[in-house]
């Protein structure tokens, strides 16, 4: 009888337990890869962060503005080849904020040029670019509302009041995937020359996105934007994209560490279910392993026997577990959709996937190891004369 | 029926195989009552800030003080409504409120965002529920601030005493407020105008209204609504309290039910294991059971009952670990209010009572399949073996 073989017969022994093994580690598996994409979830935006873009934002906090004026002297600098504003608009299609989506009133002329990694036919680019109260919907979104070029969307303001309708222009697209496809943008003109604007929140942008010429240098452009307005009414904090993404990474980082700890203890639950069966596997055959000892099989090799059993239960186990995870994802998506907005196609990363398996592998060789060794530290005389 | 002290005793018996999968039962349980008391901390930490009869006035439409705003006009109107409660000094208690975020430094260099109160004195009267600790009430028309307590020490200068630095101005920390465990503790208050013009609003973000009961509310929000002068939308204290906390405890009640879900699936398999292997390996015992005249429903019950048991211990356990959680306390940002809140897990007893239930219901799930082998056995089979 072949090694291979050996392992094959002793795994079929008991097929009900061998079949519920897996089934559990699958699902623990399956509960991993959604607890690790959950995180993933809260780090996508610093992971679509450009190295060579900059955020310009209030020093005081992000909800206080900067003056539009601003603008001009900060493309003015050496070194900044590209530069936008925008806006949190924060409109909602109901009352409520059920139908939760972003909205930013956007420059139309420069925003592509910051955040090229958007794209929408020439055609309506164009539109977009022509029509004041133009918008440009993502895919994604476009798609949940079944809106179209030509469309006109009514949002309620909650930071302006009112209601403020939009055309829709066009449909973006991310040029890589990972991009956000799931916001609003529209034209500033059409908030800023509104009858409906407030005096005092004339002419404010939210944040400015600068892009520079050479990533290595926006450590200096940051400090010379911010220098440069220190000692005004309104002094900036600059950062890049990434950091400043990471900024609100780092207040949720209480729940993170929650999913964090959810997660390893999901791996320990694995650990026990293999564990357990495996030490009821080897109790029951002592006689088994004490004979094939007495056999003349060296201990390493019984050893390597239980292990290769416990990682062929590891490796089912995760297989099943990947196949599995997609539709839960999507599922979750769906229910926490209509609090937080649609999440981006491709949440789940290979990264993720490569992790599990690796890690439900390395947890079901430290499950097998305990009962492998036990099996091999008991005396051959004793353990042959073990009865169940 | 086959005397509990039997499966006790078999139990015990397999000490490594049932702690093992009691350790796994206690694990789901423990993650299944944790996300409950956190769900329900923050409800209780942002919901218990508010008394029934105050009302919080907001411009119509905005979800949040945060994104609204109210007039300075509108607040001399308000106070002119016959429902409004006087103060000590026979003023109205109407308190024009602001709400802004400041960045505060957090230790280890990330920024935090705080929400600062510009109240009015009245703030203070009409919420008895809010008491200084230490220190004294900002004094109006200065820079004074108070803090909740759960700020203090989250920031290098955030003691009494110390002095905070924000929108380019100086704010000395003269108290240490506290509120119930409510969402204020989270804040920083200080003067209204000086807040005001130090962050270039001239308005408020929202009006604070004590009535005189709370049984005038519905007639008072019908009338705030109703009132052609402003477009302005009242809402009882306690409820808007509750609408800033929903998104964030559906988020964690939504994420945690579902990791439970997945979770007992895997520890009903691991219980189904155990038991299917202590039926195995009993099954002379079993015939010996059904030779001495025990009924095939007997041993199925005994099997349910002893697998029941293991559920049971296994909610008994991780029970007690969620309410070992008690001391721990959670900061983190809420997606609403843009804010920080601190809150902590907060046990009911419905949630242990909850727990304890969905371990035992989980063992019960786990030994029905092994037990129904168990009680097919045929006699002679049995004590073959």
């Amino acid at each position: 009888m072949t090694f291979g073989r050996l392992v094959w017969r002793d795994l079929l022994r008991n097929p009900l337990r061998l079949g519920l093994t897996i089934l559990a580690g699958a699902v623990g598996v399956t509960a991993f890869i959604f607890l690790r994409t959950v995180i993933d979830l809260f780090y996508f935006g610093a992971q679509a962060a450009q190295v060579d873009r900059l955020i310009v934002r209030n020093k005081v906090s992000i909800i206080q503005p900067l003056p539009l004026s601003y603008y001009a002297r900060i493309a003015a600098l050496p070194g900044v080849t590209a530069v936008t504003h925008q806006e949190w608009f924060g409109g909602t299609l109901g009352d409520t904020q059920k139908d939760f989506f972003a909205n930013f009133a956007v420059d139309p002329s420069t925003f592509l040029d910051v955040f090229p990694e958007f794209t929408a036919p020439p055609a309506q680019l164009a539109a977009f670019r022509s029509d004041p109260c133009g918008a440009l919907v993502g895919e994604k979104l476009a798609r949940r509302f079944g809106w179209k070029a030509g469309d006109r969307v009514t949002l309620k303001g909650q930071i302006y009041p009112g209601d403020w309708t939009f055309n829709v222009r066009g449909i973006y697209t991310g040029t890589r995937p990972g991009v956000d496809t799931t916001a609003l943008v529209f034209g500033y003109a059409c908030l800023n020359e509104s009858e409906q604007l407030p005096k005092e929140a004339k002419d404010q942008a939210g944040i400015y996105a600068v892009r520079v010429d050479d990533p290595a240098r926006s450590g200096a452009v940051a400090a010379t934007i911010d220098g440069m307005f220190a000692n005004s009414p309104f002094p900036t904090k600059t950062e890049s994209e990434r950091s400043f993404q990471l900024g609100f990474v780092a207040m949720s980082s209480a729940i993170i560490t929650a999913v964090k700890v959810v997660s390893t203890v999901v791996l320990l639950i694995i650990l026990l279910v293999i564990g357990n069966t495996l030490a009821m596997g080897v109790r029951e055959r002592t006689r088994d392993l004490a004979t094939l000892r007495a056999m003349g099989f060296r201990p390493a090799k019984v050893v390597l026997l239980v292990m290769a059993e416990s990682a062929v239960i590891g490796l089912l186990a995760a297989a099943l577990g990947v196949l599995a995870a997609p539709s839960l994802v999507n599922g979750f998506a769906r229910l926490i959709a209509s609090q937080f907005g649609q999440l981006p196609d491709n949440v789940m990363q290979p990264r993720t996937l490569v992790l599990s398996v690796v890690a439900a592998l390395a947890v079901s060789l430290l499950a097998g190891a305990v009962p492998a060794l036990r099996a091999v530290r008991l005396p051959v005389a004793e353990g042959l004369r073990k009865v169940a | 029926m086959v005397p509990f002290f039997y499966n006790a005793r078999s139990l015990w018996a397999r000490r490594l195989s049932t702690g093992l999968t009691v350790l796994g039962l206690g694990l789901v349980v423990f993650v299944f009552s944790a996300v409950l008391m956190l769900a329900n901390g923050i409800e209780s930490a942002l919901a218990s800030g508010g008394d029934v009869a105050n009302a919080v006035i907001l411009r119509k439409g905005a979800t949040g003080e945060l994104v609204s705003g109210v007039e300075r006009d509108a607040v001399r109107v308000l106070a002119t409504d016959p429902a409004v409660a006087s103060g000590p000094d026979g003023a109205p208690l109407v308190a024009g409120e602001l709400v802004v975020l400041v960045a505060l430094p957090r230790d280890g260099g990330q920024a935090m965002n705080t929400t600062a109160r510009g109240v009015e004195p009245e703030s203070f009267t009409a919420r008895p529920e809010v008491r200084l600790v230490s220190g004294r009430r900002p004094r109006p028309g200065t820079n004074e601030v108070a803090l909740g307590k759960a700020l203090v020490g989250t920031s290098p200068d955030a003691t009494l005493g110390g002095e905070l630095r924000f929108a380019q101005q100086r704010w000395p920390v003269v108290g240490v407020l506290e509120a119930g465990a409510g969402a204020f503790e989270s804040e920083l208050w200080g003067d209204a105008t000086r807040l005001g013009a130090a962050f270039g609003r001239p308005g408020y973000s929202s009006v604070l209204v004590r009535l005189r009961s709370a049984g005038d509310m519905d007639a008072f929000v019908q009338r705030v609504g109703a009132d052609p002068r402003f477009t302005l939308e009242a809402k009882p204290e306690p409820t808007y309290w509750a609408d800033q906390a929903s998104g964030l405890a559906t988020f964690i009640r939504v994420l945690g039910l579902f990791v439970s879900f997945v979770f007992s699936v895997g520890a009903v398999l691991g219980a189904m294991i155990t038991m299917y292997a202590q039926v195995a390996t009993r099954i002379a015992e079993l015939g010996m059971l059904r030779a001495v005249g025990f009924r095939r429903r007997s041993v199925l019950a005994s099997v349910v009952v002893e697998s029941t048991m293991l559920g049971a211990a296994g909610g008994v356990l991780g029970a007690l670990g969620a309410l070992a959680t008690r001391w721990i306390h959670i900061r983190t940002l809420n997606f609403q209010t843009f804010a920080e809140v601190s809150f902590g897990f907060t046990p009911t007893p419905g949630i242990v009572v909850g727990a304890l239930l969905f371990g035992t219901l989980m063992g019960l799930l786990g030994g029905l399949l092994p037990a129904v082998r168990a009680a097919r056995l045929s006699i002679l089979d049995a004590l073959r073996t």
